[in-house]
């Protein structure tokens, strides 16, 4: 087994059982943690698979951005999480023969066909970094995409600022 | 060089999927279901960053599309926050199997 087989179970069971347990758990403290974990173990895969960059914009905005917010947000969100408002709904188990029936089916679709591409050898990851400033930044790339993306993201704290300002 | 194979990565990105998807069916709180989105999304991240390492690593399309999902989740967990935010002080309760008043 290579090293990269041993990074992707280590970081592919830490992120699948905190998604796990942050599904499972009843505690909004521990709900949070959870997902923060997950989303750690999410970034090592993807630096495993060459993209520290997304990694690490990944951990800033999850982590650092929603899971902060959940746990340290305004004192409305605390209120909102407290256990009476908490739990599942009475149709929990629907939810588990779907999640369960969609993964199964996936995961036996993956395995029953020939489709197993391998990763370029002459792969740099710093080369790929390069090349994904210059693709965010040119024309023929993603320049417009980006600002689309920017005007968004101002346009969605524009509007949730004036949806949570008390009247 | 073997590596960890393809299918390895798809089928954990599922099961991330499929794990957000049940909070977004079983959860009853606002916040948490929205916990339920970002686990999809993360899913989603992984698929993009694995098929982009092994089928298309000679342009930055497969990163570039990750990265926006990044931008497009942080901005709906945004307003999805602030909904639930506006909806506790309107109504008192973050429980969406309360908020029926499109249904009358």
């Amino acid at each position: 087994m290579v090293l990269q087989q041993i990074l992707f179970i280590i970081f592919g069971t830490i992120a699948l059982g905190a998604a796990v347990a942050a599904v499972v758990l009843r505690g909004a403290f521990h709900s949070a943690l959870a997902l923060g974990g997950s989303c750690l173990g999410v970034a090592g895969l993807l630096v495993s698979l060459g993209a520290p960059i997304i990694a690490g914009v990944q951990t800033l905005v999850f982590i650092g951005g929603i899971a902060a917010l959940i746990r340290f947000g305004p004192s409305s969100l605390r209120e909102m999480t407290r256990p009476d408002q908490l739990g599942h709904n009475r149709w929990w188990w629907a939810g588990v023969v779907v999640a369960v029936a969609l993964c199964g089916a996936i995961v036996w679709m993956l395995f029953s066909s020939s489709f197993d591409p391998a990763p370029d050898p002459a792969f740099i990851p710093s080369g790929s970094i390069a090349a994904l400033g210059i693709a965010l930044v040119s024309v023929e790339g993603f320049v417009l995409p980006l600002v689309v993306v920017v005007l968004l993201l101002g346009a969605a704290l524009a509007g949730a600022a004036r949806l949570v300002r008390r009247q | 060089m073997t590596v960890a194979p393809l299918t390895w990565y798809l089928a954990l990105a599922a099961g991330l999927f499929c794990v957000g998807l049940y909070a977004v069916l079983a959860r009853r709180n606002a916040v948490t279901i929205l916990m339920g989105i970002v686990l999809m999304l993360n899913g989603v991240l992984v698929n993009l960053v694995a098929f982009w390492r092994y089928v298309e690593t000679a342009t930055a399309s497969g990163q570039a599309f990750a990265l926006f999902v990044v931008f497009i989740t942080a901005a709906q967990v945004l307003v999805g926050l602030a909904l639930a935010v506006a909806l506790w002080r309107s109504r008192g309760t973050a429980v969406v199997d309360e908020l029926e008043s499109l249904k009358e």
